[in-house]
Formats: C-alpha cells, structure tokens, sequence
C-alpha cells in the first residue's frame, strides 16, 4: 500500500509539474487545446502504468513526450481520409511582424496545414530542441528522412512567413 | 543553435502558448483515478479471460454438439470457395513480377476475367500507368497511355463493360475488350479531389470529395456511359446544423445508402467553442432520383468506412465511431448489418482484427478483414469469425506489419524492405483474393530497420467542448 502511495504522489508531482509544458506540446502536435488535453492525458496514464520502470520525473518526461508522439502518429495512421489536411498552405499575407498576433495565427495555420510527419518533425526539432537520432527514434525512421521533413516543413513555414525576420520581443510571445 | 531555428522555437513557442492558454488545471486526482480504473478493469479483464480460457477447454467436452452461436442467416452459401472456412483453409501464391510500380490509391476493379489497375500514388508522385491482370494465364499487360492526368484518391467504378475514373474536372472511361480510353464529357460537377463513386446498375454516382482547400463537398452527379450523359443529383438533405465532412455510398440494389458525417462547431464565448458531430444516413431512389431518410431499429454502426452490399443486407464492417479531430484508438469495435427490408440493425461479433483499422473485402460468402498482418474470415450465416487468413505467409505478414492494406505501398517497416500492395479482390460472383508482394525497386539497399441514418438511424450527436484557440 505504501508503494502505491508513493507512486502516486510522485506520479502527482510529476503531473502537477509538468502538465501545461506537456500540454503546449500538444497543442503544436494536434492544432488545439481540447485534443492536446486529451493526447496529454493518454500518455501520463500509459506513463503511470509504466512509472515503475522509470527513473522518476526526467525519464518520465521524456516518455511522455515520446508516447503523445505515437500515440499521435498512431491516430493519424489510422485516420479518416476526411481529415486529410491539405498540402496546400493557407493564402495568407507574408511577414507582417509589426502584428504578433497575426503572425502566431499564420504560423499555426501553416503547421496545422503541413502533412503529420513534418509537423511532428518540427516540434520535436525546434520545439523540444530533440537530436535528429532522436527523433528518428520515435518516429521510427531514418535521420535523413527527419532532416528532410524538417526541411520542407522550413520551407513550408517559409513561404507564409519571414522566420529570420522575427525578432526577439515577438520570440517571447 | 542557429538564428533561424531561434525564431522557428519563438514563433512555435508563441503558438503553442496562446493555443493553451493561461490556465491550465493539472489535472491530477482526475488521471489517478481513471489509472486506478484502468487496473481494476485490467485485472477483472485478465480473470474473465482465465475463466473464458476454463470455460473454452471444459465446453466442448460437456456439450458434443453445440449449436451455431445465432440463428443461421439464409442465403449465403454454405460451401465451397470464397467461405469462410474455404479461405481459412486456403494458402497464398506469388504473383508474376508486375510491369508497373507497387502504389497506393489506385483505380483498381475486376472485371470478371482481369483486374485492372490504374493511377495512384508511387512515393510522393502520382501516377497515370496502368495495368492488367489475368489470372487465366497469370499474365501482366501494360494498359495504353491514358488521356489523363496522374492522379490518385480518384472516383472509379466498374460498369460490367468499362472502367470509369474521374477526380478533379474530368474523366475517362477504359474498355478493356478494345483496349482503348474514351474521355467522358464536361461534368456539371465543380472541381474536387477525393470524390468516391458506385455503379447502380445503370448509372455510375460520383459524390463527395473535396475543394482545392480541403473544404468537403455534399453534392454529386450521375454519369450514364449508355448515352455518355451527365446529370446532376438532387442535393442530399442535410440539415443546417449538420455541416458533412465525408460522405461513404453504397449501391444496394436500385437504391443507394450514404452515410455522412457531420461536425458543427458553435462559439459559445470569445473563449470556448462547443462541437456536436454525428452520422447520418440517406438513401437516394435511383429510379426516381429522390433522396429519403431511412428508418430503422436496432444497434446502427457509429463509424462507417468499408460497407458492403451482399444481395442480400448491407454489411458494415467495423470502423472506429465517428468523432472529428484526434481522438482515442477504439477498441472492441464491432460491425453491422442491415436488412434493408426488415430495418433492423444487429452488430456483428467482433472479429479478431476489428480494432486493427485494416481492410475488408465480400468474396459473395464471407468478409475477409485484414489488419497489422492478421486476417480473418466472417461467416454472414453464422456471424463467427475464422482467424488465420493468411497466417501461412510469412511475407505477407512482414509487409503488413503496422500497416493497413490501404497504406501497403508505403510499407517498408518489414525487415526487407518489402513493398506489398492489394492488387485485385473478389466481387460476387468471383471469389479470389489476390496479393501482390515484390521488392521496392527504389529502397531496396541498404536495408532499414524494422522500424445515423437519416437522423433516424444515427446516434444522437455526441458534443465536446473545449477552449477556442
């Protein structure tokens, strides 16, 4: 009983702690906070049927960032063909940093547009600041694949706005 | 790390926070106790399934002669190929080398003597080949070049006498006895990828599909190769409030059976959104146009993907339930089936690769299912499943491995890097299942590692809220 007790206050500690880091990955990876929610919680459980074999808090982020990954790719695997996105990026005006607001709201647009491999390339790349070995880990593929979908996913990003134009008050948000 | 990837973590980082808000609850005692379910429901689970292993060995020795789990289903037949114990017993043979690439989204038909292959997706490009084969003389011919333009995800049927593709703005007809393509005249319908298409006998439907910017459309139209008329089809009556986003037809005699799905998103504040989602199913009257909304009883399926006509009832394998967006992966899914006389809806016993998302095919006596490298057979007269179905191929289970059959050609997760494509199935009353496995010729070194209806038969809408972003 006390093992349980323990884990489970660890495992609270952990939640209490890391949720709303967890939960803007999330947001990146599925478009909006109602499915990030939902993708966060399936991982911290599968992460609390696991918590025994973890080396508590640091590995158990890393699982549970690596599972809302699968369990994303999983679903997309295996989604209708209605939810397709379109390869086409939004029509939108490019570079208009004198608005964050705007440019925040073309970025999300751009990656919600991208096919799911790229999207999650770019997270786990420039997001998590993830190792392409890394990510070729989770994503089950080769590290130049990873290069190249983040590159394309770059030059998608590109074409709607002027990354290295962005400057350091709007990379605070 | 560079200036640039600076600005790529800024930008992202500005998105991901305002899409998450400020206030984030951590949820703590909530996922605790749903983890403490989860191990009740586990554990109950591993004991029934103890007394269900008990109760299997013990059984067949009290009871010699055990009846059928159901009342048998006329009009299927009992024996003979294409039945459920016919194809569990059956094995799997190699095809000759094909002369185009393995590829995904195909036009793919059998015409009662060939099947047809054409278009798709090969990698990132697609295609405008073709092929045929005749199982006869186990020959592959190349089709001659077609007026169209490469395309896959296209609407295709088989008339009893031609091929018909269509997607985007135009189509063509393939006549395999003179081996020629006809285009077919300018449609009334609007450009659109995607659309599906079913051949009632006397008119080929294209409906569906969606616009350059991904937006789903409800319409469609008829395409009679009789006299190589279009016309269009009434509008499906769907409710304001229930906006498609994918339709699935049917042909089922002379009537046609589609079922939509739907999402409405409402803002319920400047920060918080509510969406109700649901299917519907119609039936159009193919002799007189009429769109109505069928009613009927019983358990009616919440998710549609592959349905199937018999002859005798519609068939709907099971398919994860309908929901909009990401969601949890089903599981213990179950099909339906429906007498369209009798309107009465009965699930089908869940098969051993119903959860899988994979692929199924009627061979006129049983539905086959595949998924992740395991198949299994649905006897309609019993509604038991035959598992193994292809179990006896190791290859077959390599290239499949994770993969629907829909997404074979991009299957190289198997340890050599095998490409493996569903190249033809069976339709009444031929009743053959054919696979084809070759080596991507591209990949091929070094190798990788492993790596409801009319509202009347829906379900009521199911709602989900959240935050708006």
């Amino acid at each position: 009983m006390a093992a349980r007790s323990d884990r489970e206050r660890e495992f609270g500690e952990f939640v209490a702690l890391r949720y709303a880091d967890l939960v803007r990955t999330a947001v990146l990876l599925t478009g909006d906070r109602g499915h990030a929610e939902d993708l966060v919680q399936r991982a911290l459980l599968a992460v609390f049927r696991s918590w025994d074999r973890l080396d508590r808090l640091a590995n158990a982020e890393a699982y549970t960032r690596t599972t809302m990954v699968r369990l994303e790719s999983r679903w997309w695997r295996r989604r209708w063909r209605a939810e397709v996105p379109t390869e086409r990026l939004p029509d939108r005006p490019i570079g208009d940093h004198a608005a964050g607001v705007d440019t925040a709201e073309v970025v999300r647009q751009a990656l919600a547009s991208l096919p799911w491999a790229q999207r999650a390339v770019l997270v786990m790349r420039y997001f998590e600041e993830r190792s392409e070995a890394e990510i070729a880990e989770v994503l089950g593929c080769s590290p130049g694949t990873v290069k190249s979908r983040a590159s394309r996913g770059l030059a998608a990003l590109r074409a709607v706005v002027d990354i290295e134009g962005v400057s350091g008050r709007e990379r605070r948000g | 790390m560079s200036d640039e990837a600076e600005s790529v973590r800024a930008l992202l980082t500005t998105v991901a926070e305002r899409g998450a808000g400020e206030r984030l609850v951590p949820p703590v005692a909530e996922l605790i106790g749903r983890a403490r379910r989860a191990r009740r429901r586990r554990r109950a689970f591993s004991f029934a399934a103890v007394l269900a292993v008990a109760a299997a060995i013990a059984l067949p020795q009290a009871i010699p002669d055990r009846a059928p789990a159901e009342q048998p289903w006329p009009g299927y037949p009992a024996t003979g190929p294409g039945t459920a114990a016919a194809l569990a017993a059956g094995h799997w043979t190699r095809l000759p080398e094909a002369p185009i690439p393995g590829r995904t989204g195909a036009a793919v038909v059998w015409t009662g003597s060939e099947m047809l292959v054409w278009g798709g997706r090969v990698g990132d490009s697609a295609r405008s080949d073709g092929a045929a084969y005749r199982p006869a003389d186990r020959r592959w011919t190349v089709l001659p070049e077609a007026p169209l333009t490469p395309r896959t995800q296209m609407a295709y049927a088989w008339t009893g006498t031609v091929l018909f593709v269509w997607s985007e703005s135009d189509g063509a007809v393939y006549d395999p006895v003179a081996r020629s393509w006809r285009l077919v005249p300018t449609s009334p319908l609007s450009w659109r990828t995607g659309p599906t298409a079913v051949w009632t006998g006397r008119d080929v439907l294209v409906i569906g599909g969606w616009t350059d910017d991904g937006r789903p459309l409800a319409d469609g139209a008829a395409y009679d190769p009789a006299t190589a008329r279009w016309r269009p089809l009434p509008a499906l009556p769907v409710a304001s409030d229930h906006p498609v986003t994918r339709l699935v037809p049917l042909a089922a005699s002379d009537q046609v059976y589609v079922w939509a799905t739907w999402a409405h998103r409402v803002n319920t504040s400047e920060n918080s959104f509510e969406t109700t989602f649901g299917m519907d199913l119609f039936r159009l009257d193919t002799r007189t146009d009429t769109w109505s909304t069928p009613v009927a009883s019983g358990e009616a399926p919440t998710g549609v993907d592959q349905p199937v006509w018999t002859g005798h009832e519609i068939v709907v394998p099971a398919a994860m339930p309908y929901r909009p967006g990401s969601g949890p992966v089903g599981v213990g899914l179950r099909g339906g089936r429906l007498d369209p006389a009798g309107g009465l809806w009965r699930p089908i016993t869940h098969g051993p690769v119903d959860d899988l998302r994979g692929q199924s095919v009627w061979t006129g006596a049983a539905l086959v299912s595949f998924g992740n490298g395991a198949g299994a057979a649905w006897d309609p007269t019993t509604d038991l499943w035959k598992g193994s179905v292809g179990a006896d191929h190791r290859e077959l289970r390599d290239g499949l491995d994770g993969h629907a059959p829909a997404d074979l050609g991009r299957a190289d997760r198997g340890r050599q890097l095998r490409k493996l494509t569903v190249l033809t199935v069976g339709a009444p009353p031929v009743r053959r299942l054919v696979f084809r496995i070759l080596r991507d010729p591209e990949r091929v070194s070094p190798p990788r590692r492993p790596s409801s209806g009319g509202r009347g038969l829906s379900r009521s809408p199911v709602r989900s809220s959240g935050p708006s972003t």
